[in-house]
C-alpha cells in the first residue's frame, strides 16, 4: 500500500510541475452581499463572461480575481441569488454588489444524471438533489438520514452510525445493488461489500450536495446500480473558505426501552483556505458517539423454516432468540435421556416423552455482548491546485473508524474498524482523470454467532453440557417432581451453574479471548477457533472521461470515458478462499454518450453504453436512452429505458466460511466446485432444513441485470410556486443473484456437509412502482411539501427469496419555514413520514415490518453575523420506536441542541 | 387520468388521517419469559400446608430441610403423606427431637413422605395385588447399601408402596388416616397415622445383622452350593441387589433348630441308632448353624433340599401384613419358579386399629401355621428390597 501511495504522489507532482500557469496583470476586488439581510454571501461564484475562469468570495463576502486586461463583464451568481453581471472598467475601485433573494424551486443544478451540469428540471432520469443549505435546515441528526425524506426512498439503519439507503428495493444494511460514489469514488467496502458512506465518507460540514439516481444506472456509474445511485460530493475549498464548525450535543433513550438515557456527540469541522490565487486545502473531521440503538428482538426464530416459533428461552428449552446469540447450537437430548431408562424408576417417565426433544445452548444477548458504544471518527482533507483557469489537480484522503454494528448473514460487530480512500483527481473543462483506491480494514470486528458458540464451547464443551443438563432433567422430574417445563429450566440452570455472567471479568476475559481469534484458526482454549474476521481487502481505480462536445459541435454532445478496477481480496482465510495469498479480481469498463436536440431543441434525445469485463464473467454491454420532451417552459416530460447489472460481489466470488453448525457459505467461483468436489460428488436440495433426493448442479454464475423503462414528469405550475415530480417505472430483473441451501452425503453423519451456495434464479422477477412529490412555496418563506410513492414486486416464484424488504406505499410530509421574524432569522422544518408494513427477507431472519410513522422536527435561529446556526432539533421525537427489518435495532428519538458556526 | 389523480389525493388525505389515529408504532414485544408462568403459586401444596396447624411438625421440619421449597414450586406434581401432629407424637416424635434430628437423617426421612412427578388421589391409589410401587423423593446411592456387591454408585429412588383394600388404605404398612385433605395446585396431601419410615439396608444385609437369623443365612449359603453374592444365580445376590422386591418369612434359628433335631433324630433312628443317643447328637449336630456345611450331613441336608425349603420362605412380591387378608390364601413363592403347580403358601392377616396385628402363614407340609413375631412397631420389617416377617417355623413344602 504505501508503494501505491508514494506512486501516487509522484504522479501529482509530475503533473504539477509539466502545466504552466496563466500570466495575469489587473486584479480586482470586490464583496459581495444580501440585498435583503445586508449581509456578506460566501461562496458566490465570480467568474469573467465568455470564459470558464472564475473565483468565490469568502466567508467574508470578498472576492479577488485576476484579469489580464479591461473592461470585463463580471458574471456573480449563486444559488439561491439572482444573476448579476456588472462591466468593470476601473480597478482600483472596490466592486460593492448586492444580491437579491429569488424563488428557489427547481433552479438546481445536477450532474449525475448525465455526467454533465443540466437544471435540475431537465434531468431525463428521476434525480433528487440536497443541498448543504437542506441538510442545514433538516431535522435530523445526521446528513444520511436526510435522503430518507426524499420519495422512495428506505433507509436501513443496522446501528445508529451504520445506514444505508436504498430506492426501489432490496433494502439491506449490506445492499450491493445501490452504488454509493462519494466525490467521485465507489465506497462499497471491498471485502465486506456494504456500502460505508455513514462510516467514512465525509463531515456534514463538507457535503456540498447529495444527488440521489433512483432507478438503473450501470451505464454511467458502471456495475452495481441496479437499484439507484448516491452521489455525495464535497465543498471544493477554493469555493468554501474559512473555519466552520457544528457541536451537536443530544439525548437519546430518554424513555429508558431499552437503555438508560444517555447523551448524543456529533461534533464537525472543516478548515478551508486558499493560499494565492492557485492553491487551496481543507480539513475535515467528525466524531459521533452514542449508545447504539439496541438490537433486542427476542422472539423465537427457527432459521431452518425461516419462521417464528413459540414460546422464549423459559418456555421451549430449543429456544433460538433473534438477537440472542449462542442459542444457535441445539441437540436433541432423546438419544442421552435413553441411556437413562436402565435405572429402575425412569422407564416409566422416559416412555412418556417426545422422541425428539431439542435443546438449545443458552445465548447471551446483544445487549449483553456488544459494547453499548457507537464511535465513528472521520478525518478528511484535500489538497487542491489550479493549474490553470480551467484546470484543478485535487489530491484527497478521506479515513473513517468506529465502533458499529451491520447486519448480514449474522449480525456483526465491526470493532475498530478502519477504512480509507485516497484519490488524485484532474479534471479539466472536458476532462477528467482520477485515481483511487479504498483501503480496508476490518480491526477487530467479529460475528456474533459464531463468537458466542464458540465462546459457549470454551466455557463448557456441549458434549458435556448436555449429559449434565439431562441428569438434571430427569432428577428434576423424578426427585423434585417438576413438570417437564420446570424441569427443563432447573436443568439449564444446572448445567449453566458458573456460567460466566455478561460484563463480569471472567466473562470478558474469555469472550475477548475468543472474539480476537480469527475464524477457522482453532488454538489451544479454542479448539473451533474464534469470530474475528481479519480483512484488509483493497480496491485500485483508475477513470478518466472526456467530452467530446466541442469538438462534435453541431451533431450532438459527446462523452466518453472508462476505468480500470482491481480488487486484491486478502483475509488470510477467514473470509474468502485466500489463506495461501490474496486474490485480485480485475474490471475494466468504457462507456459513450452522446445527446443531441431534435426539432428545434423541443426534445433531448441522449444515448450511452457501457462495456465492462470482469475477469470471471464475460464482457457486458449495457445500453441507455432518455428523451427529454420539453412540454413548454419549467415543464418537462422525461421518458428512459435503462439497463444495469451487477457482478457477483466479491463475497459471492470467493467467500469461504464456516458458519457453524456443518454449515459453510461459500463463494461461486469455480474452484469451489472442484475443491469441495459440488459435482463429482453430488450435492443435494434443501427444503425447509430438510435434505431432499433432488441432485443439484452447479454451475458458472452469471452477471445479474436489469432492464427498465421510465416515464416522469417534472415541472413548476401554479405561478412557478409548485413544484411537481411524477414517475412511474417498469423493471424486469433476469439472472438474479441468490444463494440456496444444499447438502452433500446426506446420510452419513461422519462425512454430512452443508453449504449456502450462490446462483442465478432463472425466474425473471418483474418490479413496478410509481412516486409522486410536490412543493409548495407559501407566502413569507413557508413552504409546503408531500410525496408519495409505491414500490412492488411481482412474478415472484414461490419459495424464491428475493429480499425485495420494500413497502408497497411510504409517504411524507413536510412543513417548513426558512426564514421569519426579524431578518428572517428564525426557521423551523416538521417532517412526518409512514411506511406500510412489508415482508422482510434477510440472510439473516425473515419476517414482518410493521408499519412505520416517525415525526422529525426543528427549530432554528440563524446569527447572521457570524453565519451561525442555533438548531433544537429531534429526530423520531414522539420516541416512537420502530424497526427496519426484524433483528435490527429499535430506533427511537433523538434529541438534540445544536450550534454551527460560519455555514452559510 | 383527472379521476385518479384526484383518487391519489383522496387517498394521501385518507392515510393522512388515519396517520393522525395510529400514530403507535409496532414493534416486536415479547419480552423475555414473559410467556413463562410460575403456575398457581398461592395454592401450592406448602402453602396450603403452612396453613394448616394440625401439621406444626411437619411444617417445621419442612422448613428445617429446605424441602418447602420443593413442596411450593407450583409447576410440579407431589403426593404426600404427612403425618400429623398427632402422628409425630404417637412415632414418639415431638417438635423438639424433631428440631433437634440430624439434619440429614430428617430430609431422607420427610423425602420418603413425598411422591415427585405424580399426583394420586386417595381414589386413585389401586386395589391391585402386589401393590403398586412407586418412586418417593428419597435417593440413596446402590454403594450405600450392600458394599460386597459391586455396582456403581448410581441414585436409586426408595420405593413406597400406597395400597388400598375394603378395609383401608395404606402407605407400605401404616395406614392412611385421611385421605385428600389437602389438594393444592401441585399436588395432593393424605394423612398417615404415624411417621413412614424409610429403609436403610437390603434384606441381606438385615438378615445377616440379625443373630436370630444365623441359621437361615447358613441355609441360604448352603443353598448356593459355594456361589457369592456377587453371582446372579445365587439366592444372596437376589437378597442383596437393591431394586428387587420381595417378601421374605424369615424363621428364627430356634424354628431352624427344632426343624433340623427332630429330621436328624428321625434318620439317625432310621439308622438304628438308639433314641436317646440319636436325640442328644441330633441335638449337638443341630446346635450350630454350622449344620448346614457338615460333610456328614450333606446327604439328608443336600443343596437342592435346602435349596427348596429357602425358596419356600420367599416371595417374589412385596407383600405388607396388611395387603393380605384375614381369611388365609393361598400365595406363590419362588419355589413355584421351578414347581409351577405348586399351591404356595398360605398367609392370614388380621387388623387392629388398621395397623398388620398379627399373620400367619402354613407351608403345605406344616401340621400348624407359623406366626410373626411382632415388634413394637408391628409384624412388618421393611427392608430396601422387600419387607419380612419373622416367624417360629420353618415352612415345609412337602
Amino acid at each position: 500500500m504505501k508503494k501505491k501511495l508514494s506512486g501516487i504522489l509522484l504522479m501529482v507532482t509530475i503533473c504539477l510541475l509539466s502545466l504552466h500557469s496563466m500570466a495575469q496583470s489587473v486584479t480586482i476586488k470586490g464583496n459581495v452581499k444580501s440585498v435583503s439581510s445586508k449581509e456578506a454571501i460566501p461562496a458566490v461564484s465570480v467568474g469573467i463572461k465568455g470564459t470558464s475562469y472564475g473565483v468565490y468570495t469568502d466567508e467574508k463576502g470578498d472576492f479577488s480575481i485576476t484579469v489580464s486586461k479591461l473592461p470585463v463583464t463580471l458574471v456573480i451568481s449563486s444559488v439561491g441569488y439572482e444573476t448579476k453581471e456588472q462591466t468593470i472598467t476601473n480597478a482600483s475601485e472596490m466592486v460593492m454588489v448586492q444580491l437579491g433573494n429569488i424563488s428557489t424551486l427547481g433552479q438546481e443544478v445536477v450532474v449525475s444524471a448525465t455526467r454533465v451540469a443540466t437544471k435540475i428540471l431537465e434531468s431525463p432520469v428521476s434525480i433528487e438533489r440536497i443541498s448543504a443549505a437542506s441538510i442545514q435546515s433538516s431535522p435530523v441528526a445526521s446528513y444520511y438520514d436526510v435522503i430518507s425524506n426524499f420519495k422512495g426512498v428506505d433507509m436501513m439503519s443496522s446501528s445508529l452510525t451504520f445506514k444505508t439507503p436504498t430506492t426501489r428495493g432490496f433494502l439491506g444494511s449490506g445492499n450491493v445493488r445501490f452504488n454509493q460514489i462519494v466525490d467521485g469514488m465507489d465506497n462499497q467496502a471491498p471485502g465486506l461489500n456494504f456500502s460505508v458512506g455513514s462510516v467514512i465518507g465525509l463531515s456534514e460540514l463538507d457535503v456540498d450536495n447529495m444527488e440521489l439516481l433512483p432507478g438503473a444506472s450501470s451505464a454511467l456509474y458502471g456495475p452495481g446500480g441496479m437499484n439507484g445511485t448516491l452521489l455525495i460530493n464535497s465543498k471544493n475549498p477554493f469555493k468554501y473558505q474559512g473555519l466552520s464548525f457544528q457541536v451537536k450535543q443530544g439525548i437519546m433513550h430518554t424513555d429508558k426501552k431499552f437503555r438508560d438515557a444517555s447523551p448524543y456527540y456529533n461534533w464537525n469541522l472543516r478548515w478551508a483556505k486558499k493560499i494565492g490565487e492557485k492553491f487551496a486545502f481543507k480539513v475535515t473531521g467528525e466524531f459521533v458517539q452514542a449508545k447504539d440503538w439496541l438490537a433486542a428482538d427476542y422472539r423465537n426464530y427457527n432459521k431452518g423454516t425461516g419462521t417464528l416459533a413459540s414460546g422464549d428461552r423459559l418456555t421451549n428449552p430449543d429456544y433460538n432468540g433473534i438477537n440472542v446469540y449462542g442459542d444457535e447450537v441445539a441437540r436433541d437430548i432423546r438419544p442421552i435421556i435413553n441411556n437413562f431408562a436402565v435405572i429402575p424408576g425412569y422407564a416409566a417417565l422416559i416412555a412418556t416423552l417426545p422422541t425428539t426433544m431439542n435443546v438449545s445452548r443458552t445465548g447471551y444477548t446483544e445487549k449483553e455482548l456488544i459494547d453499548p458504544y457507537t464511535i465513528n471518527f472521520k478525518v478528511g482533507g484535500s489538497l487542491n491546485y489550479k493549474i490553470n483557469g480551467n484546470t484543478e489537480a485535487i489530491l484527497s484522503g478521506y479515513m473513517g473508524s468506529g465502533n458499529t454494528v451491520y447486519t448480514g448473514s449474522d449480525r456483526y460487530s465491526l470493532l475498530d474498524l478502519k477504512m480509507a480512500q485516497f484519490k488524485f483527481e484532474i479534471n479539466s473543462k472536458n476532462w477528467l482523470i482520477r485515481a483511487y483506491t479504498t483501503q480496508e480494514n476490518s480491526g477487530n470486528s467479529y460475528n456474533l454467532t459464531a463468537t458466542t458458540s464458540f465462546f459457549n464451547e470454551a466455557w463448557k464443551p456441549t458434549q458435556q453440557w448436555l449429559p449434565e443438563y439431562v441428569a438434571s432433567y430427569l432428577d428434576n422430574r423424578l426427585s423434585l417432581g417438576m413438570n417437564d417445563q420446570q424441569a427443563h429450566i432447573a436443568a439449564r440452570a444446572f448445567a449453566d451453574k458458573g456460567r460466566p455472567v455478561a460484563g463480569t471479568p471472567a466473562f470478558n476475559q474469555l469472550f475477548n479471548f475468543i472474539k480476537g481469534i480469527p475464524i477457522g484458526k482453532p488454538r489451544s482454549g479454542a479448539p473451533y477457533g474464534g469470530g474475528r474476521f481479519l480483512d484488509k481487502t483493497d480496491l485500485y481505480n483508475v477513470e478518466g472521461q472526456y467530452n467530446l462536445s466541442h469538438l462534435t459541435k453541431g451533431f450532438a454532445d459527446v462523452l466518453v470515458g472508462g476505468n480500470y478496477k482491481q480488487y486484491v481480496l486478502n483475509s488470510q482465510g477467514t473470509l474468502f478462499a485466500d489463506s495461501t495469498g490474496t486474490i485480485g479480481i480485475y474490471e475494466v469498463g468504457g462507456y459513450v454518450q452522446a445527446a443531441k436536440e431534435l426539432f428545434n431543441e423541443k426534445v433531448r434525445l441522449t444515448v450511452s453504453g457501457r462495456f465492462d469485463k470482469n475477469e470471471n464473467f464475460k464482457a457486458r454491454f449495457t445500453p441507455r436512452a432518455t428523451a427529454l420532451i420539453r412540454l413548454s417552459k419549467n415543464n418537462n416530460l422525461r421518458l428512459s429505458y435503462q439497463t444495469a447489472y451487477r457482478f457477483p460481489s466479491t463475497q459471492m466470488q470467493w467467500i469461504n466460511l464456516f458458519v457453524g453448525g456443518d454449515y459453510w457459505l461459500i463463494g461461486g467461483n469455480k474452484d469451489f466446485r472442484s475443491y469441495y468436489g459440488l459435482n463429482s460428488n453430488p450435492v443435494y436440495a434443501v427444503v425447509n432444513n430438510v435434505a431432499t433426493s433432488q441432485v443439484v448442479q452447479v454451475g458458472d454464475l452469471k452477471p445479474e441485470s436489469v432492464t427498465s423503462f421510465e416515464i416522469g414528469y417534472k415541472g413548476l405550475n401554479l405561478n412557478e410556486n409548485l413544484l411537481v415530480d411524477v414517475y412511474a417505472y417498469y423493471g424486469q430483473y433476469q439472472d438474479f443473484l441468490t444463494r440456496r441451501l444444499v447438502i452433500q452425503n446426506p446420510t452419513n453423519a461422519a462425512t454430512v456437509r452443508k453449504f449456502s451456495i450462490p446462483l442465478n434464479s432463472s425466474s425473471k422477477v418483474k418490479t413496478y412502482g410509481f412516486g409522486i412529490g410536490l412543493d409548495y412555496k407559501l407566502p413569507l418563506n413557508f413552504t409546503i411539501g408531500a410525496n408519495f410513492s409505491s414500490d412492488n414486486l411481482t412474478d415472484v416464484p414461490a419459495g424464491f427469496q428475493a429480499s425485495f424488504n420494500s413497502p408497497k406505499y411510504r409517504t411524507n410530509l413536510k412543513f417548513a419555514n426558512l426564514g421569519f421574524g426579524k431578518d428572517n432569522r428564525i426557521g423551523f422544518s416538521v417532517i412526518y413520514k409512514w411506511m406500510d408494513s412489508y415482508h422482510f427477507d434477510s440472510d439473516f431472519i425473515v419476517g414482518e415490518v410493521p408499519a412505520v410513522n416517525t415525526l422529525d422536527a426543528q427549530v432554528s435561529y440563524k446569527i447572521p453575523q457570524t453565519r451561525s446556526v442555533l438548531k433544537i432539533g429531534g429526530s423520531n421525537i414522539l420516541n416512537q420506536y420502530y424497526v427496519q427489518g426484524p433483528g435490527n435495532p429499535a430506533i427511537g428519538g433523538i434529541y438534540y441542541v445544536s450550534f454551527a458556526y460560519n455555514v452559510f | 387520468m383527472h379521476k385518479s389523480f384526484s383518487k391519489l389525493i383522496s387517498v394521501q388525505t385518507g392515510i393522512l388521517f388515519l396517520l393522525l389515529l395510529v400514530s403507535c408504532n409496532k414493534i416486536y414485544d415479547p419480552i423475555p419469559g414473559a410467556s413463562y408462568s410460575a403456575g398457581d403459586v398461592s395454592n401450592t401444596l406448602a402453602k396450603k400446608l403452612a396453613a394448616n396447624s394440625s401439621y406444626s411438625i411437619f411444617n417445621a421440619a419442612l422448613n428445617r430441610t429446605g424441602l418447602y421449597t420443593v413442596l411450593d414450586q407450583a409447576n410440579a406434581k407431589f403426593t404426600v403423606f404427612a403425618p400429623t401432629d398427632a402422628a409425630f407424637t404417637a412415632s414418639g416424635l415431638s417438635l423438639a427431637v424433631v428440631n433437634a434430628m440430624p439434619l440429614d437423617q430428617l430430609t431422607s426421612a420427610i423425602n420418603y413422605h413425598i411422591i415427585p412427578n405424580e399426583t394420586i388421589t386417595g381414589a386413585q391409589i389401586p386395589v391391585t395385588v402386589p401393590s403398586v410401587e412407586k418412586k418417593s423423593a428419597l435417593n440413596i446411592t446402590t454403594t450405600a447399601f450392600v458394599p460386597s456387591i459391586p455396582t456403581t454408585a448410581i441414585p436409586i429412588k426408595m420405593s413406597i408402596f400406597p395400597s388400598k383394600r375394603a378395609t383401608g388404605t395404606w402407605v407400605n404398612n401404616i395406614p392412611v388416616t385421611a385421605a385428600d385433605v389437602i389438594t393444592g395446585s401441585n399436588g395432593v396431601v393424605h394423612s398417615v397415622a404415624v411417621i413412614v419410615s424409610p429403609p436403610t439396608r437390603v434384606l441381606l444385609d438385615t438378615l445377616s445383622r440379625d443373630p436370630e437369623f444365623t441359621y437361615l443365612m447358613a441355609a441360604v449359603a448352603r443353598a448356593d452350593s459355594g456361589l457369592t453374592s456377587a453371582s446372579t444365580s445365587s439366592l444372596q445376590y437376589a437378597l442383596g441387589q437393591p431394586f428387587a422386591n420381595l417378601t421374605v418369612f424369615a424363621p428364627t434359628n430356634t424354628a431352624f433348630q427344632t426343624l433340623l433335631t427332630g429330621a436328624i433324630t428321625q434318620a439317625l433312628v432310621l439308622q438304628n441308632v438308639p433314641l436317646a443317643t440319636a436325640q442328644a447328637q441330633a441335638a449337638a449336630l443341630a446346635s450350630t448353624p454350622a449344620v448346614f456345611s457338615n460333610p456328614a450331613l450333606f446327604s439328608v441336608l443336600t443343596a437342592t433340599t435346602v435349596k427348596g425349603i429357602v425358596s419356600y420362605h420367599v416371595m417374589g412380591q412385596r407383600f405388607f401384613s396388611v395387603n393380605f387378608n384375614a381369611t388365609a390364601a393361598n400365595y406363590p413363592t419362588l419355589l413355584n419358579l421351578g414347581i409351577p403347580t405348586h399351591p404356595g403358601v398360605s398367609v392370614s392377616s388380621t387388623l387392629v386399629n388398621n395397623f398388620g396385628a398379627a399373620l400367619s402363614v402354613k407351608g403345605a407340609a406344616n401340621a400348624t401355621a407359623a406366626t410373626a413375631i411382632a415388634t413394637a412397631a408391628g409384624v412388618d420389617r421393611h427392608a430396601v428390597n422387600g419387607n419380612f416377617f419373622k416367624i417360629n417355623q420353618v415352612l415345609m413344602p412337602q
